[in-house]
């Protein structure tokens, strides 16, 4: 493994190097054929989402991401990622990207770096990796910045979460019935979030299911805004 | 028995207070349970009409440009169910807030914006910006005009004679919409059918999407767009021939397709995971309507028929294919859920 050298494959790909680590990059790529293979993969998923359609974000899911934002006062984190979460990271992204790159096409001010970066929060949270304000401080010592990043995953389960634990404490301020209502259609969602996600696991590439994915977890996000704004109305 | 005999022994009035009005005003109703019913008339002046017990209290209070009525109980809590009859202005805008209230508004002319958790909102007419949401309970909106936002959660909608900018969801229900005069669209359902009715503009947008459900529009002869109709495990079916660019395979046109019309320039986005996106042209027949009807189902916890979801997909599908096309194979898995019917 060398992770001292995929730490820098997305500056370089980025050109955000100095000529001496560019040289240095290169030289070590001729000889590795490791990381070879990762800078081809990760050249691969910036030229891809670098195709993606650019669309709008729906403001609903922004204003639920910039909440936590504000709440955590989420300051940029810097951590590091081994070449095996790399590897991996590059095949979800595949599947990933679309929705990435939508939710932040207005905002990203630096587009190919963060849908490189953002292959880490996909793999992490797809592996029930913790939200970037958990992190260990060890992880802060690295050379990539994923924060904002990371918010299109992990910090969208923890909106989740948040929302479902309001849920969770208020539901005794909600009626049977109504409970019975939201529960079902969190249920529908859940189902069609997964339907999606198998079929992502069949098709990888395919760009509408990414994008159908994001906006199921955006309903549900949705829904359950709503119905923890219920209890609170209700009390 | 007891609370009948109580209840025999409360005395009931009338409230019925009219209220002079600024133009510009506006009427704010808070309605925990019962009918909201607003109408409209031609003077400057509220008029509120409800029928409730001596334990309860009307206020009606206006301050600012906003006229205020609440249901309050004597004796705390939230007052019993409350019938109001309300006559406005046309001109005045209107927000009501319940939780089991059913709302109807008839012939209003400015914003509305009503929320219920459970109950059916009703509303014909409405300009500027008209925002309808309800978690359980039917949603019909006519003669709008505006920005329309409507979102509900276990139910369907029916919008008719809309003109503006339209954005529309639900999670287990039906969109339906007749009549849309609108150069910007987005509907989405995760469970249940989208129908549009209404010409395709110049530089429109129009975005249609559901998960498990049957997507149809109307799509002239001289028309300017940009199709995408995508489906994962639905199929793509026209009633007039589409020519997609040279190079797809069929199993793909059956799946995705893009196709320009014109010079393109209306962007139409057309997505359901696992239904049927129906193609036709205006005036030919809906394919959905043409599907046998159910009766209203209302809180939908049963389970699903997995039979008669794939049988209405292929049904919807093929009734309106004039070109014969291989039988889509569903998932093994179909989405369990039960389809809701327009009524």
């Amino acid at each position: 493994m060398h992770e001292e050298w995929t730490d820098k494959l997305s500056d370089y790909l980025d050109d955000e190097l100095s000529p001496r680590e560019r040289q240095a990059v290169e030289s070590h790529l001729r000889g590795c054929a490791e990381c070879a293979a990762v800078l081809d993969d990760l050249t691969r998923v910036v030229e891809r989402a670098q195709r993606l359609d650019r669309r709008p974000p729906r403001a609903d899911l922004w204003d639920g991401i910039a909440a936590r934002i504000e709440t955590r006062g989420a300051a940029p984190r810097r951590v590091s990622f081994t070449l095996p979460q790399l590897a991996a990271a590059a095949v979800v992204l595949i599947a990933a990207s679309a929705g990435i790159a939508w939710q932040f096409a207005d905002r990203a001010a630096s587009r190919s770096a963060d849908i490189a970066r953002s292959t880490e929060a996909q793999s992490r949270a797809s592996s029930g990796y913790e939200a970037p304000a958990e992190r260990e401080p060890s992880a802060e010592r690295s050379n990539i910045d994923i924060a904002h990043v990371s918010f299109a995953d992990a910090q969208y389960d923890a909106a989740v979460s948040d929302f479902e634990k309001a849920l969770q404490n208020g539901r005794r301020r909600l009626d049977k019935t109504t409970i019975a209502i939201v529960e079902h259609n969190l249920q529908i969602i859940d189902q069609a979030i997964e339907q999606a996600r198998q079929a992502l696991e069949t098709d990888p590439a395919n760009d509408y299911l990414s994008g159908h994915l994001v906006d199921a977890r955006r309903r549900k996000l949705d829904l359950l805004r709503r119905a923890a704004a219920l209890t609170i109305e209700s009390d | 028995m007891l609370a009948e005999l109580v209840f025999s022994m409360t005395a009931m009035t009338t409230t019925d207070q009219t209220v002079q009005v600024a133009k510009g005003s506006k009427l704010d109703v808070n309605n925990f349970a019962g009918d909201v019913n607003v109408k409209v008339w031609d003077r400057d002046s509220v008029r509120v009409e409800v029928t409730h017990s001596d334990r309860e209290a009307i206020d009606i209070k206006q301050d600012e440009q906003i006229l205020r009525i609440r249901g309050r109980s004597l004796r705390g809590g939230p007052p019993r169910s409350l019938d109001y009859t309300i006559t406005v202005p046309g001109w005045m805008a209107i927000n009501v807030n319940g939780t089991y209230a059913d709302v109807t508004l008839e012939g209003v002319g400015g914003d509305v914006a009503i929320e219920t958790t459970r109950g059916d909102i009703k509303v014909r007419g409405g300009s500027g910006f008209i925002s309808l949401k309800s978690v359980q309970g039917d949603i019909s909106l006519e003669k709008a005009k505006g920005r329309v936002e409507v979102r509900a959660v276990n139910e369907g909608m029916h919008l008719v004679d809309i003109n503006g900018d339209l954005s529309a969801e639900t999670t287990n229900g039906s969109i339906i919409l007749d009549r849309i005069d609108s150069g910007n669209v987005d509907l989405y359902t995760v469970n249940g059918n989208i129908s549009y009715d209404g010409p395709i503009k110049d530089r429109g947008v129009y975005r249609l999407t559901t998960h498990n459900g049957m997507i149809a529009m109307p799509v002239a002869e001289r028309v300017n767009a940009t199709l995408t109709l995508r489906t994962y495990n639905g199929s793509i079916r026209s009633s007039f021939q589409l020519t997609p660019p040279s190079g797809d395979d069929a199993q793909k046109r059956n799946k995705r397709m893009t196709v320009t019309l014109g010079n393109g320039s209306a962007h139409v986005e057309l997505e359901s995971f696992g239904g049927a996106i129906s193609l036709r042209r205006p005036g030919e027949p809906r394919p959905e309507t043409e599907q046998r009807r159910r009766p209203r189902e209302r809180v939908k916890v049963d389970m699903p028929d997995i039979d008669q979801i794939v049988e209405d997909a292929l049904a919807g599908a093929f009734e309106y294919a004039p070109h014969p096309v291989p039988v889509p194979v569903p998932l093994p898995m179909p989405m369990p859920m039960p389809v809701p019917r327009p009524r």
